[in-house]
């Protein structure tokens, strides 16, 4: 071993290509033949097609085919939804397999929202595809829209689906209402808030992209796209879309350019170009614009809450209760609905041990963009909410909030633990956490810092967001439970090669978690050789174990586990076959440094690429034995793992312009057992800079009639780099007992906390002019409003 | 909208005279001076013009001139918001210049972005507006029928350009300063665009402590980048005190302000109140009078 396996602070090997420019994503594709396919999107946010006028589009220089709903009629079927809000009564859009459906390929007779595909014009470049799109007429007759849930669940509203009453896709609750409403009703202490969450547009760097071809010698399909969950969305093309065996078709993602949840959803794109490709005989190439990634792919978050929370003078929470109207969009995402309910409402508790919880959800269609997940989703809105709360109630019975949450922190000794809303907490350690982070954002000192900030004009505000992250989606059998209509395990492969170098192949996809860097460690701690030497190779169905996909920062914990299970396989058979060499038992050899040696002899020794040849060739194996390296795993977790982790950010508020200053943002996170600091350093620093993109910047702004006034970065902010304070990070170790690494995940711990901590810093810093709340995200004029309408002021 | 921009011709002539012959042939061309504004506005496919000339190959239209007995200094139309930024003089105008220069965009942005092309395109929000207004600068411009100069105020303030469509901008020339004069820009900056939601600059000439000469100008706010001359009424001819700032920022009473998804006009207002006194506090402060 170089000292770079398990543990160690290994550069991500991904690193050198991408920096070098040399990585080659969907758009870099080049294949023979190829054509070039535009989607013709809705102007509007609800109408009735009336007709489709594609005769001078067709005249149009370079095009080659255009296609409208009628086109595909009874040949794809409308996408899938596959997690419906668990255990209640929920509606949906028809589906022809029995499954709820999201939205159609193509709109035949209605677009819903602005970013609904009508047509499809396929040309020999993208350029002529795109103008030919503009020649397009359609005739649309404008329905009104709704754009907020409340407004859509009411009487008279619009209605969005024939299948769906009331736009209601779900009534969905969590908790104990009876007793929760009982603890409040006789508290000494009772707080509320009106918080809307509000929506973001999940910015990636790389736009979706999507080539399908088709080879009628093999009737297979293959589709590049910018997939996250390759195989899951194999599986739905296959037989709830095109209608065709799994066999016929084959997925391949490669290089991803961040997702941050948006690439896990199946969109009409994707069956599209495989479909035309099988019509025309040629493959068809699709890649976005930014403007219709903001138009089409599934935005995150929006939620308008109403939370109380009740305790006692002492600082004891009793009680905490939330009603949430969640904004699913037009159709259901594939995971939307289960991401809008239960994500949310089970994660209400946080750190806290409060024994009365309950959350309910009214989700909701409107004339939206489908709502998803953004990094965080879920557990991100119930935190800020909490977090809120907990600081309103640290206001109203005059006590620091540091002492209120350590007064109700769930204790160490108090796990495994249930929060009675449906988790089941796995370790942690609150208290550390939080101490760690106030010690190191100076809070202590932080009445004098609030004095000499007024000298400038500026008041000084700090905040506290502690949260726990529920990762690692997770359990089969919960998830079935909760409503996903899937396995949610991972698959790996490791093989050995006769010449003692090592091959990892996984199932999970990549969209800037480095798994090259990390599953490599993961094999390089089981078999002992230099980490740098471990290939590792993802994201092609064809040879990849199946796997389900990055999400919910599930990668390292479920599929990490599936790495080592099957690298360990590998490891006992060589310590067999060294063990038959050597003619000792196993129990006397040490297997280190890429060498196996008797213990009480050391000169005895195989080097691995001995034993790796030795088993190639299969001349002389124990009896029993068969011969070669490959070994292959699948792991489900037993249950959840729970990262958790203490924020504290330090904010300046310019008394004159109510401009925002975040000048400092520390974070002290847990995911349990690391096996690489440096990529999940990267991965909190990224997390923190979303959560700070929401609470300084970002919002997703419809208008009455479902018009997207933000659908460009002329309109949509998010944070540059050099906007960010430099981040104050450090970890505690925690490890989850629910896999064999201890490992728990790391890709959403940043986001979670950073929101409510930056929220509480600055309703902390205008705490003495009567400000009580404020909305996301604090842009300048809304804090200045709030600050002088004083109490109440920045509501929506 | 395409997001692609339409077939056009391009062209990048090696001399001035180059660039007037193409654009009295092909009416509707339009000059390439960093494209900040024009290439958005192509790819939107708001204007299509058949031929972009591009003006990065002129190198008389790039220096920076500083005449350092006259203290008179020359910026080249094609001289970029960065070579702004690396210039070492005069103490006026160029902090302020530099100011607003630095406020723009990104590294990139300023590394293509060019005076010339910022204050041919007009954008209502220009950071550069400002301080060319405030120091009046005169724009020289060439045409079919020979050399004129036209005013920053007539140039930038007016509801039309006054430039013609085969006229090009080739130099902006800054008046030498008096001693005692100091200057300022400062900004709240629109974080999507970086654009400012109201930027201000200031100029103020002290002869004993008084104010002989003060000039006012915001971006972003109104309509227009314009002179705001209620407040340097207020100021020219006061001993400048923080209370005596403060009032006079606030005596503009002016046109409604522009309102849109960055931000409201009544905030927009009051926050030309806030970074007046700002500008006119660093101005007098650079002029060397120290503010209690």
């Amino acid at each position: 071993m170089s000292g770079n396996g398990f543990g160690a602070p290994l550069p991500r090997v991904e690193d050198p290509e991408m920096l070098r420019g040399d990585a080659k994503f969907v758009a870099d594709m080049e294949l023979p033949g190829m054509l070039h396919m535009a989607i013709l999107r809705s102007p509007h946010g609800h109408a009735l097609i009336k007709r489709v006028d594609t005769a001078a589009a067709f005249k149009m220089p370079g095009v080659v085919k255009i296609i409208t709903a009628a086109d595909i009629e009874g040949k794809l079927m409308p996408l899938p939804c596959i997690w419906v809000p668990g255990g209640v009564e929920s509606h949906f859009p028809p589906h022809p397999m029995g499954l709820p459906a999201s939205g159609p390929v193509l709109a035949g007779d209605r677009v819903r929202f602005i970013g609904d595909p009508v047509a499809a014009v396929v040309a020999e470049t993208r350029r002529q595809a795109m103008a030919a799109v503009e020649r397009i007429v359609v005739d649309y007759e404008l329905l009104p829209a709704v754009v907020t849930p409340k407004e859509a669940l009411a009487d008279g509203a619009p209605q969005l689906h024939k299948a769906v009453p009331k736009n209601l896709n779900a009534y969905w609750t969590c908790g104990d209402a009876a007793a929760t409403d009982r603890a409040i009703e006789q508290a000494e202490v009772v707080v509320s808030l009106d918080v809307y969450n509000q929506r973001t547009i999940n910015s990636p760097i790389e736009t979706r992209a999507a080539i399908g071809h088709y080879d009628p010698a093999t009737e297979e399909y293959t589709l590049w796209a910018t997939s996250q969950a390759p195989h899951n969305h194999r599986l739905l093309l296959a037989f709830a879309v095109l209608g065709v065996p799994y066999n016929k078709i084959r997925l391949v993602s490669p290089n991803i350019g961040g997702s941050f949840g948006t690439k896990g959803y199946l969109y009409p794109d994707m069956p599209l170009v495989m479909f035309l490709s099988r019509e025309l005989g040629r493959p068809v190439k699709w890649v976005d614009t930014r403007e219709g990634m903001m138009r089409s792919t599934v935005q995150g978050r929006d939620h308008l809450q109403h939370g109380t929370l009740s305790g006692t003078r002492d600082g004891t929470i009793t009680a905490v209760r939330c009603t949430s109207y969640a904004n699913l969009g037009a159709y259901p995402s594939t995971i939307g609905p289960g991401v809008a309910t239960a994500m949310m409402g089970r994660s209400l508790t946080g750190c806290y041990a409060i024994p009365n919880a309950f959350a309910e959800v009214y989700a909701a269609f409107t004339n939206t963009v489908p709502l998803g997940a953004q990094r965080g989703s879920g557990r991100a809105e119930a935190t800020f909410l909490l977090e809120r709360l907990v600081d309103r109630f640290a206001a109203e019975i005059g006590m620091d909030p540091a002492t209120v949450r350590r007064r109700n922190f769930v204790r160490p000794e108090q796990f495994p633990y249930d929060n009675g809303l449906g988790w089941n907490y796995d370790s942690g350690d609150y208290q550390t956490a939080l101490d760690r982070a106030l010690e190191l954002a100076g809070y202590a000192e932080i009445e004098g810092r609030k004095a000499e900030a007024r000298s400038r004009g500026k008041r000084l505000g700090v905040g506290i967001g502690c949260f726990v992250a529920i990762s690692g989606v997770g359990p089969s059998p919960r998830m079935a439970k909760e409503g996903m209509l899937g396995g949610t395990w991972e698959g790996a492969n490791v093989r050995l090669h006769p010449t003692g170098e090592v091959t990892v192949m996984v199932g999970s996809t990549p969209t800037g978690q480095s798994h090259q860097t990390v599953f490599a460690q993961v094999a390089a701690e089981q078999l002992q050789v230099d980490a740098t030497k471990v290939q590792v190779l993802h994201s092609d169905t064809k040879g990849a174990p199946y796997g389900q996909g990055s999400y919910g920062s599930r990668s390292f914990s479920v599929c990490g586990p599936a790495v080592r299970n099957a690298a360990a396989q590998i490891r006992q058979k060589v310590l067999e076959l060294a063990g038959h060499m050597l003619e000792v038992a196993v129990e006397d050899l040490v297997f280190e440094n890429g060498k196996v040696w008797v213990r009480a002899a050391p000169a005895r020794s195989k080097t691995l690429q001995e034993i790796a040849i030795a088993g190639w060739y299969g001349w002389d194996l124990p009896p029993g034995m068969e011969p070669n390296w490959d070994a292959t795993s699948f792991f489900d977790p037993p249950e959840f793992n729970f990262p958790f982790g203490a924020q504290v950010a330090t904010v300046e508020v310019d008394e004159s312009t109510g401009e925002v200053d975040l000048t400092s943002l520390v974070a002290v996170s847990d995911v349990g057992t690391v096996a690489n600091p440096l990529v999940v350093e990267g991965q909190v620093h990224g997390g923190l800079a979303h959560g700070v993109g929401q609470a300084l910047y970002e919002q997703a702004v419809y208008d009455d009639d479902g018009h997207l006034l933000t659908s460009n970065f002329t309109e949509y902010a998010i944070p540059r780099a050099s906007w960010l304070p430099d981040f104050e990070t450090e970890r505690t170790v925690t490890p989850t007992p629910h896999n064999p690494l201890g490992s728990k995940g790391a890709g959403e711990v940043g986001t979670v906390g950073a929101a409510a901590a930056i929220g509480n810093a600055v309703c902390n810093a205008l705490a003495e002019l009567g400000v009580e709340h404020i909305d996301m995200p604090f842009r300048p004029e809304r804090v200045w409003k709030a600050m002088n309408a004083g109490s109440r002021g920045g509501r929506r | 909208m395409t997001l692609i921009v339409a077939p056009l011709d391009y062209a990048a002539p090696d001399t001035l005279e180059g660039v007037l012959t193409l654009l009295a042939a092909r009416p509707g061309a339009r000059l390439l001076a960093g494209g900040h504004d024009l290439v958005p506005e192509l790819k939107a496919g708001t204007v299509t013009p058949p031929l972009l000339v591009d003006l990065r190959k002129i190198g008389s239209l790039r220096p920076i001139t500083y005449d350092e007995k006259g203290g008179r200094i020359v910026i080249g139309a094609m001289a970029t918001l960065a070579q702004i930024l690396a210039h070492p003089g005069p103490a006026d105008p160029l902090p302020a210049l530099q100011q607003a220069a630095a406020a723009v965009g990104d590294a990139q942005v300023r590394n293509a972005s060019t005076l010339g092309g910022t204050l041919a395109s007009r954008h209502p929000a220009a950071d550069l507006a400002a301080p060319v207004l405030v120091f009046d600068a005169r724009i020289s411009v060439q045409g079919p029928h020979g050399e004129r100069t036209v005013s920053a105020a007539d140039l930038l303030s007016s509801e039309s350009s006054p430039l013609q469509p085969e006229e090009i901008i080739t130099s902006v020339e800054f008046p030498a300063s008096d001693k005692n004069t100091g200057s300022a820009y400062v900004k709240q900056t629109i974080p999507a665009t970086c654009y400012p939601l109201c930027g201000v600059a200031a100029r103020v000439v002290l002869k004993s402590q008084k104010v002989t000469d003060c000039r006012v100008a915001a971006t972003g706010v109104f309509a227009r980048p314009t002179r705001l001359k209620g407040v340097e009424g207020a100021v020219v001819g006061t001993i400048p005190s923080r209370d005596s700032l403060s009032r006079a920022s606030a005596a503009e009473d002016g046109e409604p302000a522009r309102t849109d998804l960055a931000g409201s006009g009544a905030y927009r207002l009051h926050l030309l109140g806030i970074l007046t006194l700002r500008a006119l506090v660093g101005a007098v402060e650079r002029a060397g009078l120290h503010l209690e």
